[in-house]
């Protein structure tokens, strides 16, 4: 008795030891004040959202989203300046990591994200998590195919898949014009791909996109296409920088596909390296949204609206390349596009549903032994 | 005469492969306060389990301790009062000097870090008049690892004494030092320990150190007490071929009791006849031992006028030792030891006569056994023959 | 002699039982370790029987985690290559690891004191860099090794090859001979050289002592280290993903990772095969305890100086410098040259002229301005500091019970102390996610430093004990017994002498952890929920992956930069130690 009694005081002391020592980097949210009292001339959709945001979390906003170290400051500067009294806390995570974390958040009723990739798969959608945002993409004018889960998130950047090469190894000429053209013998032990194989996936047609998308690929043809690829003897690495590294040191000339924002940072900072001119490009869903458990969704919306605005876009595409897909913006990548009369096709939120179950048929086809 | 330490029936058991093992087997004695008592024996005899149980270091499996007025260990009661609560102070075979303090802290620390603290002002003058009881003074800012092993020694003692304790604990303490140190220590405590007037409990296995420091000796073999009594006691009078043996030299031999009657005792050996001081349990025909220390046989080339214990033999081995002649006689069947004075010169192939004194013949009861000399600290042996009862003389 | 006087009548207070400090600090250590260790792992074994991950909610009990494991063949492959790995590189790693501390500690080889900073140094670099830095050397086409027949002769492609079992085992190999060395200094530290003197004062040369009395007196403790370090290297995750994924080379905790980074995460999986490798790790520790429980010790701290002979070289001590200059040129200097090469350039290219003129230090620059990179800065500071000293202390306390104490039980708190070695990181930082969730009602842990701190201190709490319980059974216990009888209670002796006599081998025990800590990636991946969280690794990590090879190359860099300054200043302070304690 005497032990328990001193085991439990012990262990409840230390416990409170931690926990006092615990800082704490997201403040509780503050409720929001009550909303103005009506003026006569009615607030803009941005104004609105700019008070109840000043309101909300001491003004803070937390983005988690893979923006990387030189490009956030930059970027979100901009934001927080054209939206004095906000600042963005940004945190450099891909929608994975993300994903799982705001799902057991949102189960043990603590959110602590605002703006978010939601990503491939239609969990966070279908938790109502997310936000409607249907008055900040009407606000956009955002075409519809770039809208997801009804108006519940939307296109980041319409970012392509391609093939890239490396130009000292490979001249133009030489250059792989079409997807087959990789499966040619002079391309054996030269190409390398990255494991999680997006790129593939998402130029697979689904049937539950009713013919919705064109330039598609049907299940079985990918399937056929990478065990032809296989016998290329491809290096399959992990990670967007050692695809984008091999390819440019030559180690490895041609990646078999790689995203265009990892290609087309690296065709920007004037590596050897070039887009291979092969359509279509499938469109990875690198999606946005807004959650509605954050500490500050008003915020959260707001971000939203500005990032995928014109601003927004046009302070992105000093960075981040593929951010766009019109070439007056100066993205380089649509520049090389309507260069290269590469078509774009996009793809719908249904491939969530279908994305493990495609990875793992396409890591076995071309010989990436998950086991 | 106060009692400062009293153990009663104290049981200690060591689990090992082959079984329990009582360590220390309902061992018993009092010690009065002021007096300096030794636990006797080889290793494993369980006397430093005794002891360690006294200071509160091992936990006893049954019986009863009491130090002064207070009883610190009773089994039945389930009552254990821990080492730091007792009023004890320990030396340690090792010492155990702490390495990381200097002699000042570590003398200091039973009086600012023990339970009996003393005030701040004091502490300095109890230190070094520890310091100075075992001559250490001046050297109190010295890193303790930087002495000497005497220096060490002492200045375990000295932390023992600062708390001013009721009982003073001393586990082998001398046994790692060389012979001249070891020598000048037990002068040196025996003189401190008398002037402090202060109950010291001492374990050794060196039976020179317990004769000439001890009140009382306690010989204990194998986890229970063989005989206990004052030096003189044990050294003249033993009562079983293991103390005999164990303390001093000894020359056994064996026989058979002729005749028993009033104050002697006749035994028939060597191929002739002992006559011993009388000694109770002894019945006519029964096989006996009798011991003679070999300072009391007298050995003469020519025929003594007393023909009583008188044998004659043949010098075997003479070693000079500029004092006496340590000689070995063969007699019959027996080879036995005497100590002689150095003249008249004997030499090996001399013949010679060899007597002792009735008083000088002590009989003691057959034993199988003997005795075990080794000076590594083994684990207490299982016992293997019966051993004699503890006695409380 | 006087008659046996009845027992005096008792004060109340000596009736009682007192003196049980020892008591309620053991049930408290006993409940902190349930807390700390069996909550985590049990969470895991309960998720490898669950249908579901922890956010869903319908779930029930099942056994197809466990029956597609075993019933499917790769997991055997991967069992075969996790073995083999870790035994090819312990098979490495003990023979440079043993040549070195007997160089360092037993002779009077050149540079001892730089070889043994050096050592400790690498122990501070984040594997992620050293297997970063070994692709770049051994690259078919642009590796750096490679250069004399790619450059040299004209081949397109040299004869070095990163991405097979080979090369995995020799880079962990090398990655694992500091701590190897480390551990093994400590062994002969603890050693008798008096065995070495009688070989010698027998007429026994150099080479024969060594093979006849230093190895064989040497034998548990080896073992205990071959076990120690192999069972760890069970659940190594980022040199296997690095260097095994690519080509096709998978072990349990790279399939981990990729269970975790499905979408949904399959942590049924996930848990079972962290369950299974945690079986594995329960076998290394039942063997690795019988080892040590052989283990003879043959010196003691007893208050009285002791230090061993050093073996003169004579004419071969200009060769063993030379070894050393060589193990520092292939395990630090090259592996560092390279990434702080790979943290100049946007994107890597072979060592040209040419490629010179585009480098530049932008990227450390970048770093400098991020505020992301200085928060990382502050909580990899905390974890350094919190981690290691907590850690040292529960240490103390658990080995002062398990090898002193006498209460039932104590061997179990040895060994649940010894558990989080088992399951592999990455699935250990898994469990503590969830418990931060569970108790977020009543204390908020979830996304903060102390979360990783707190999943650290579980985690590293076996190098720990293995640290202290060494320490705690040399320590004489006569010097605590002084101590108790001197009128000290437990706490005092353990405080104020215990605790001090072992501040050699808790210093090291620091250390070791708060390098271990400062890179540990897989918890402080798992836990980072947000920037404020992240730690330098995890920042690292997070840059590869992403597409910035120069920052994720930059902040390893950084990372060692912290290390080696920990680690000079710890040394610093042994030395003095070891200086003052004569």
């Amino acid at each position: 008795m005497h032990k328990a009694i001193s085991v439990g005081l012990v262990s409840v002391l230390m416990v409170l030891l931690m926990a006092a020592c615990g800082s704490d980097p997201t403040p509780t949210p503050t409720p929001r004040p009550a909303a103005a009292t009506a003026t006569p001339v009615p607030q803009t959709l941005t104004q609105q959202l700019y008070e109840e945001a000043l309101a909300a979390n001491d003004g803070r906003i937390h983005l988690s989203f893979p923006l990387t170290a030189d490009d956030a400051p930059a970027i979100l500067g901009v934001f927080e300046a054209r939206y004095p009294g906000l600042k963005i806390v940004h945190t450099q995570k891909t929608s994975a990591e993300v994903v799982e974390q705001a799902l057991l958040e949102h189960q043990n009723n603590k959110g602590t994200v605002d703006v978010l990739d939601p990503g491939r798969d239609t969990r966070l959608m279908d938790t109502g998590l997310l936000s409607n945002a249907k008055a900040v993409f009407d606000d956009l004018k955002l075409p519809d195919q770039v809208r997801y889960g009804d108006n519940l998130a939307a296109l980041y950047t319409p970012l392509g898949h391609g093939p890239l090469y490396n130009t000292d190894s490979i001249s133009e000429a030489d250059a792989p014009k079409s997807w087959d053209d990789l499966l040619d013998p002079k391309f054996k032990g030269k190409i390398v791909l990255e494991d999680r194989l997006k790129g593939f996936i998402y130029l697979t047609d689904l049937p539950a996109y009713n013919g919705r998308y064109s330039g598609l690929w049907p299940e079985e043809r990918i399937v056929t296409f990478l065990e032809g690829l296989r016998t290329q003897d491809p290096l399959i690495v992990h990670g967007n920088s050692t695809v984008g590294n091999a390819v440019a040191s030559g180690e490895r000339p041609i990646a078999a596909e790689i995203n265009m924002a990892s290609g087309g940072r690296l065709v920007k900072k004037g590596a050897p390296v070039a887009i291979a001119p092969v359509s279509p490009h499938p469109v990875e869903q690198w999606l946005i949204a807004a959650a509605s458990t954050g500490p500050n969704p008003a915020g959260g919306l707001l971000l939203l609206h500005w990032i995928l605005g014109s601003e927004g876009i046009a302070k992105r595409v000093e960075f981040y390349p593929a951010t766009s897909v019109d070439p007056a913006s100066g993205d380089i990548v649509a520049t090389e596009y309507e260069r290269l009369e590469i078509e774009l096709a996009y793809t719908g939120i249904e491939m969530a549903g279908e994305f493990s179950r495609l990875q793992a048929r396409y890591r076995e086809a071309v010989g990436f032994i998950s086991n | 005469m106060t009692v400062a330490v009293r153990v009663q029936n104290l049981k200690k058991i060591y689990p090992t492969d082959e079984g329990d093992v009582n360590a220390v087997d309902d061992v018993s004695f009092e010690i009065n306060s002021g007096e300096f008592f030794t636990l006797l024996g080889p290793s494993g005899c369980g006397k430093s389990t005794t002891l360690r149980c006294i200071a509160g270091l091992e936990r006893a499996d049954g019986g009863e301790i009491t130090i002064g007025d207070t009883l610190v260990v009773s089994k039945q009661q389930g009552l254990f009062v821990p080492p730091h609560r007792r009023p004890i102070g320990m030396v340690f075979q090792s010492y155990a000097i702490w390495p990381h303090m200097n002699v000042f802290d570590n003398v200091a620390f039973p009086i600012t870090h023990g339970s009996d603290r003393v005030p701040k002002s004091e502490v300095r003058s109890r230190v070094m008049t520890a310091l100075d009881l075992v001559r250490l003074g001046g050297l109190e800012n010295r890193p303790a690892p930087q002495l000497s092993g005497g220096q060490q020694q002492r200045l375990a003692l000295a932390r023992a004494l600062v708390r001013e304790p009721q009982v003073l604990l001393l586990d082998e303490p001398l046994s790692n030092l060389d012979a001249k140190l070891r020598d000048e220590m037990r002068v040196e405590l025996k003189e401190l320990t008398q002037r402090l007037r202060i109950t010291t409990v001492f374990v050794t296995h060196d039976q020179l150190e317990a004769l000439t420091l001890s009140d009382q000796i306690a010989v204990m073999r194998d986890g229970v007490i063989r005989q206990l009594g004052s030096s003189e006691e044990i050294y003249a009078t033993p009562n079983s071929r293991f103390t005999a043996e164990f303390i001093g030299t000894t020359n056994l031999v064996e026989g058979e009791v002729t005749e028993t009657s009033g104050n002697s005792m006749k035994v028939a050996a060597m191929n002739g006849e002992l006559v011993c001081d009388a000694v109770d349990g002894f019945e006519s025909g029964g096989k006996v031992i009798v011991a003679i220390r070999p300072e009391g046989l007298k050995v003469s080339l020519t025929e003594p006028a007393e023909a009583e214990n008188t044998f004659s033999g043949t010098v075997e081995a003479v070693i000079y030792l500029g004092d006496s002649l340590d000689c070995r006689i063969r007699v019959g069947e027996d080879l036995l030891r005497a100590f002689v004075a150095p003249r008249p010169r004997i030499a090996p192939g001399d013949s010679v006569f060899i007597s002792a004194a009735a008083a000088d013949c002590r009989p003691l009861p057959l034993e199988t056994s003997s005795i075990e000399l080794d000076d590594t600290e083994a684990a207490a042996v299982p016992s293997q023959t019966s051993a004699g009862p503890a006695i409380i003389a | 002699m006087g008659v046996i006087r009845p027992p005096a009548r008792l004060p109340l207070m000596q009736r009682v039982n007192i003196g049980s400090q020892e008591n309620v600090i053991f049930g408290g250590l006993g409940g902190l370790l349930v807390l700390l260790v069996l909550l985590p792992l049990g969470i895991l074994l309960f998720y490898s029987f669950w249908s579901v991950g922890p956010a869903d909610s319908d779930g029930t009990f099942t056994l197809t985690n466990y029956t597609s494991t075993f019933f499917d063949p790769s997991t055997y492959r991967l069992l075969f290559n996790t073995l083999v790995f870790a035994a090819g590189s312990m098979v490495i790693g003990l023979v440079l690891g043993i040549s070195l501390a007997w160089l360092i500690e037993r002779t009077n080889s050149p540079f001892r004191n730089f070889a043994f900073v050096i050592a400790i140094i690498t122990a501070g670099m984040p594997p992620l860099i050293f297997a970063m830095a070994w692709v770049f050397l051994l690259n078919p086409r642009t590796g750096i090794l490679n250069m004399p027949f790619t450059v040299g002769l004209g081949w397109d492609t040299g004869i070095f090859a990163p991405y097979n079992l080979g090369t995995l085992i020799m880079v962990e190999g090398f990655r694992v001979t500091p701590t190897i060395f480390l551990m093994i200094v400590g062994l002969f530290r603890s050693m008798d050289p008096s065995l070495e003197e009688a070989s010698a004062a027998s007429g026994a040369g150099l080479f024969t002592t060594l093979r006849k009395v230093t190895l064989p007196v040497m034998l548990p403790g080896l073992l205990g280290v071959t076990i120690f370090i192999g069972t760890a290297t069970i659940g190594i995750f980022e040199i296997p993903a690095i260097l095994g994924m690519p080509g096709g080379v998978h072990m349990f905790s790279t399939r981990i990772y990729i269970a975790l980074q499905q979408l949904p995460s399959d942590y049924g999986l996930a848990a079972s095969l962290g369950t299974v490798a945690g079986l594995l790790g329960l076998v290394g520790i039942y063997f690795y305890h019988r080892v040590t429980r052989v283990q003879q010790r043959f010196a003691t701290v007893t208050g009285k100086g002791f230090r061993p002979r050093r073996i003169d070289l004579g004419r071969w001590r200009p060769v063993a410098g030379a070894a050393i200059i060589l193990y520092f040129i292939v395990m630090v200097a090259v592996p560092v040259a390279v990434v702080f090469y790979a943290s100049l350039f946007e994107y890597f290219r072979v060592p040209s002229i040419a490629a010179f003129k585009d480098a530049s230090l932008d990227s450390y620059r970048g770093l400098w301005r991020e505020e992301a990179f200085w928060i990382a800065f502050k909580n990899s500071m905390i974890i350094m500091a919190v981690v290691p000293i907590t850690v040292m202390l529960f240490s103390s306390v658990i080995s002062w019970f398990v090898v002193r104490g006498k209460m039932r039980g104590r061997g179990v708190i040895d060994s649940i102390a010894f558990l989080p070695f088992t399951a592999p990181s990455i699935v250990f930082g898994l469990a503590f996610l969830l418990i931060a969730f569970w108790v977020d009602g009543i204390i908020h842990i979830y996304g903060t430093i102390w979360l990783i701190a707190l999943a650290h201190i579980s985690r590293f709490l076996p190098f720990g004990t293995r640290t202290t319980n060494g320490a705690m059974m040399q320590l004489h216990r006569e010097l605590e017994e002084a101590g108790s009888v001197s009128g000290a209670d437990w706490l005092t002796v353990f405080r104020l002498i215990t605790l001090r006599l072992l501040i050699p081998s808790l210093l090291a025990g620091w250390l070791w952890i708060a390098v271990h800590s400062g890179r540990e990636l897989s918890i402080a991946l798992l836990l980072s929920t947000t920037r404020d969280n992240q730690i330098l690794s995890a920042l690292s990590w997070s840059r590869w992956e992403n597409g910035r090879l120069d920052d994720a190359a930059a902040l390893g860099i950084v990372l060692m930069g912290i290390m080696a300054v920990f680690i000079i200043l710890a040394r610093v302070l042994m030395l003095k130690l070891a200086k003052e304690n004569g």
